[in-house]
């Protein structure tokens, strides 16, 4: 009985570890290949090559911050860098908008059909066709549209629904659609662009997506790298699409590792298991720029981090004790000090980004004057209160950025108590007025720091929560603004829309509706065999991996 | 012995339910809506409010408790919030190269525990037990993730003879690659284990060796090696079946941190990112999980030294017989 049960034991142990070494295996795999069959290749990893054994020479590995990519098929991409960095690689836009002017992919061009701004044409260029080799056609579009603004998907409404106002798309022939909207909106172009379009064959035309878990991970897509496995947790291995609209890519592979922890992420670049990682301070950035072995890519990231003051919150309610804060507060002080570098991030003079349409770069921003804020804060009654202050932990450079706050509005005789919280617990302090869908009263903070990514091409696409009735955004919003807003975002005319935005550049700092304090910028660091990294100056990285080559 | 088991596994039965409250509980107390992950502008209420029934994030939590129970009880987790997908296929995805780990490392444990604690004990006293015992405290003390990082610099960026992390090289599928990822996270994780162990395997050789058995044995003209694997060894192994079984949570806890820092794609990443992201079947599915491997681990152990004891088998058998 003792050696059945130790047998039993011991075979339980080994079954386990058996288990595991089948277990990491891809869940979707489309081609595999057989060990043994592998040819020795140069990963990049020089001394770790006998490691690398690689069918595939050119191989471009780069990280994400997360663990769990849900689905292959970019549904639910809005807003997450990870998962838009996940997708890239299979699933290309319609086209992109950028200050520069336009690039297009799937789209060969849209054109305004009526003056009225709600009138537009899409046409697709001919002969695309999805990595199964099926044909992309306007029905693809339609179907995806659908999709995205069917609510129960959860999906990046964002592209296709605006004010809360359906865009409607109808078939013209294969490769052209009509597209009316329900009123102007000045980013129409901007988000219809960005959206990557998925294949109505493959989900059988039924737009509830979000249950064909089967479909959303078999990824076939549009880009010029198809899914070649996902493996759960670890990685999703892209090969290159030969028959690309656009042509071939140089590398051979792009791999996406589900890496989180910085430290993971860096000691497997110096391994040569990564072949870039972001970096986020300037020791690192020094280190790197120092070493011949890399490259260090800088690229503005279209990313505004501001301090928030909570309109909820009594002591902000009143102007003078915001303007007082704005006036306290250093921004070059803010930035040398939580970034260390101005490679990493630049003062930030308003709500927009340098790389946003319509930026108004004649503007100062807030200068610092301690002698008014100080009075200011007498008046409203700010001095010698303690604010509560609450960051998001997981977001690198903010707890330096609420210490350098903490002491500067020292200055003016108020107190800062600072609480760092995980991104799932501040997020819904900060948007309390709205997350959960129905008004929910927190005054359990004061201010607070936060980033607005992917502020490129309208500023339209990040200001929903700076428009519309304070109390029901949280955040303040002078009827001024309002106005502004309105006119900016239905304007007709690229000169009208230019003006107004500029206008509300200008209002929303005199509303001290909140504190600009950084624009940052996405700082790469890549083994020195890549190239071209930074051909496309545009985050999420990387909107386009023909730039991308290996040497 | 059998109804023994069958006492002690219905023992089992309200820990668990327990377990469940207590942890259902907790996960509501929690800040942040896992609605939220799905509230985006132009949703109405109404919308939302489907959402939450669908998810059965609607009424009380009493309420919400006894549905999950109800369909937990059927063998149905729930589906996961954010990724749509039932909870037992995602755990059951991960499982696999959790098992391989937690498996390997307490395999490992023993292995190298069982000789060292035998060695440290004959040699009570002496510079090779000093030496041991430097060791095992050593052990205990290091924190997993600092030694996690260590071995990264030494064996991944200055021998280049490991890689850093992951479970797998890109394109190689060998089981060979497999092993050579798990290396690190292995030792790191059967560390602590491995230097418990060997305290109490040495502890256990010294009073055993006092044992009137053994001088017998030896005054009889029995070989000392043979005295020591055929009885010392024997004696020495009882309390770590029951360790083992008590650690097994512990290596369920350890595969958080060290899958963290070593990329491997386990549960224990899966329930972080369901933490991050409040997807509350998973958080549920994982602590159902641990709870469940805790408690069966200490069934196991507990039959095992029942097997392995006649002892507690004669002490059954008189309670059996009042």
């Amino acid at each position: 009985m003792k050696k059945f049960i130790s047998a039993v034991l011991v075979a339980a142990m080994s079954a386990g570890m058996l288990a595991g070494c089948g277990g990491g295996q891809s869940s979707s795999a489309t081609t595999t290949a057989a060990a043994g069959e592998t040819a020795a290749a140069d990963n990049g990893a020089g001394e770790t090559a006998a490691a690398e054994t690689t069918s595939a020479s050119k191989v471009f590995i780069l990280p994400i911050n997360t663990n769990t990519v849900a689905s292959i098929t970019p549904y639910n991409v809005y807003g997450s860098d990870d998962l838009l960095i996940a997708s890239a690689p299979a699933f290309d836009p319609l086209f992109v908008i950028t200050k520069d002017g336009t690039r297009w992919y799937l789209a060969d061009s849209l054109e305004q059909t009526a003056d009225d701004g709600c009138h537009y044409q899409l046409k697709l260029k001919d002969g695309l066709t999805w990595h199964d080799g099926e044909p992309i056609t306007v029905d693809d579009v339609i179907f995806t549209v659908e999709a995205l603004q069917d609510p129960t998907n959860g999906g990046a409404i964002q592209y296709v629904s605006y004010n809360g106002k359906d865009i409607e798309v109808t078939k013209v022939d294969d490769l052209t659609a009509d597209i009316t909207l329900q009123e102007p909106y000045s980013a129409f172009e901007t988000e219809l662009g960005r959206m990557q379009i998925f294949p109505e064959h493959v989900f059988d035309g039924n737009t509830k997506i979000k249950d064909n878990v089967e479909a959303l991970n078999k990824g076939i897509g549009s880009g010029p790298f198809k899914l070649k496995e996902n493996n759960p947790g670890q990685s999703i291995v892209y090969e290159r699409y030969d028959d690309y609209y656009r042509g071939k890519a140089d590398l051979d592979q792009v791999v996406i590792r589900m890496m989180p922890d910085e430290s993971a992420q860096e000691a497997a670049l110096q391994s040569g298991e990564l072949s870039m990682m972001r970096i986020t301070n300037p020791t690192k950035l020094a280190k790197y720029k120092a070493d011949e072995n890399y490259t260090v890519y800088n690229i503005p990231e279209g990313r505004l981090n501001y301090l928030a003051f909570n309109y909820q919150s009594p002591l902000m309610k009143n102007i003078d004790a915001r303007k007082a804060i704005c006036l306290a507060l250093n921004g070059e002080e803010i930035i040398q000090g939580a970034y260390g570098s101005e490679e990493l991030a630049i003062v930030a003079k308003n709500f927009c980004s340098p790389e946003n349409l319509y930026y108004n770069d004649e503007m100062e921003g807030y200068q610092q004057n301690i002698e008014e804020a100080k009075a200011l804060a007498e008046s409203s009654g700010l001095a010698g209160q303690t604010l509560h202050y609450i960051y998001n932990q997981q977001r690198p450079n903010m707890k330096e950025t609420a210490q350098i706050v903490q002491q500067q509005l020292q200055q003016i005789g108020v107190n800062v108590e600072i609480e760092g919280m995980d991104g799932s617990a501040f997020f819904p302090h900060l948007f309390a007025a709205w997350i959960s869908g129905s008004f929910t009263e927190d005054t359990s903070w004061d201010i607070a720091s936060n980033g607005m990514d992917q502020m490129n091409a309208d500023p339209a696409t990040k200001l929903t929560s700076w428009t519309g009735d304070p109390l029901d955004k949280g955040f303040y919003v002078s009827d001024a603004t309002n106005k502004l807003w309105t006119e900016a975002s239905q304007a007709l005319t690229t000169e009208e829309r230019e003006e107004k935005y500029k206008e509300l550049q200008v209002q929303m700092n005199e509303d001290y509706s909140m504190y600009p304090m950084a624009n940052t910028n996405y700082v790469i660091v890549a083994r020195k065999e890549f190239k071209g990294l930074d051909d496309i100056k545009r985050v999420p990285i990387f909107e386009d991996y023909l730039k991308i080559t290996m040497e | 012995m059998k109804n023994y088991i069958i006492r002690r596994f219905l023992q089992l039965i309200p820990v668990i339910i327990l377990v469940s409250m207590l942890s259902y509980l907790i996960i509501q107390a929690a800040p942040g809506d896992p609605i939220d992950n799905y509230s985006k502008p132009g949703m109405t209420q109404e919308q939302l409010d489907a959402i939450r029934q669908e998810y059965n994030l609607d009424g009380s939590v009493v309420q919400q408790y006894l549905t999950w129970a109800g369909h937990v009880v059927k063998g149905d987790f729930g589906t996961s919030l954010y990724q749509n997908r039932p909870v037992a296929e995602l755990i059951g995805e991960r499982l696999p190269a959790t098992l391989m780990l937690m498996g390997s490392a307490l395999l490992l444990s023993l292995i190298v525990s069982i000789p060292l604690g035998l060695w440290a004990g004959l040699k009570k006293n002496k510079l090779t037990d000093n030496i041991i015992g430097i060791l095992s405290y050593l052990g205990i003390s290091i924190p997993p993730f600092w030694l996690a990082m260590i071995f990264i610099i030494i064996f991944a960026l200055k021998l280049h003879i490991l890689p850093s992390g992951g479970m797998r090289t890109v394109n190689v599928y060998t089981n060979i690659d497999v092993i050579r990822h798990m290396v690190m996270p292995v030792i790191v994780l059967s560390l602590n284990n491995t230097a418990t162990f060997t305290r109490y395997i040495r502890s256990n050789t010294i009073s055993q060796l006092e044992e009137d058995y053994v001088l017998t044995a030896i005054a009889k003209g029995t070989s000392r090696p043979k005295v020591l694997f055929r009885h010392v060894l024997k004696n020495c192994l009882l309390p770590i079946i029951t360790l083992a079984g008590i650690n097994i949570a512990g290596l369920v806890c350890g595969s958080f941190v060290v899958e963290t820092v070593f990329s491997w794609p386990g549960i224990g990443r899966l329930a972080m990112d369901a933490v991050n992201s409040r997807d509350y079947p998973i958080i549920m599915g994982f602590t159902m999980f641990s709870c469940i491997i805790l408690l069966l681990g200490n069934f196991i152990a507990d039959i095992l030294y029942a097997v392995a004891d006649p002892r507690i088998r004669q002490g059954m058998g008189k309670t059996n017989g009042r």
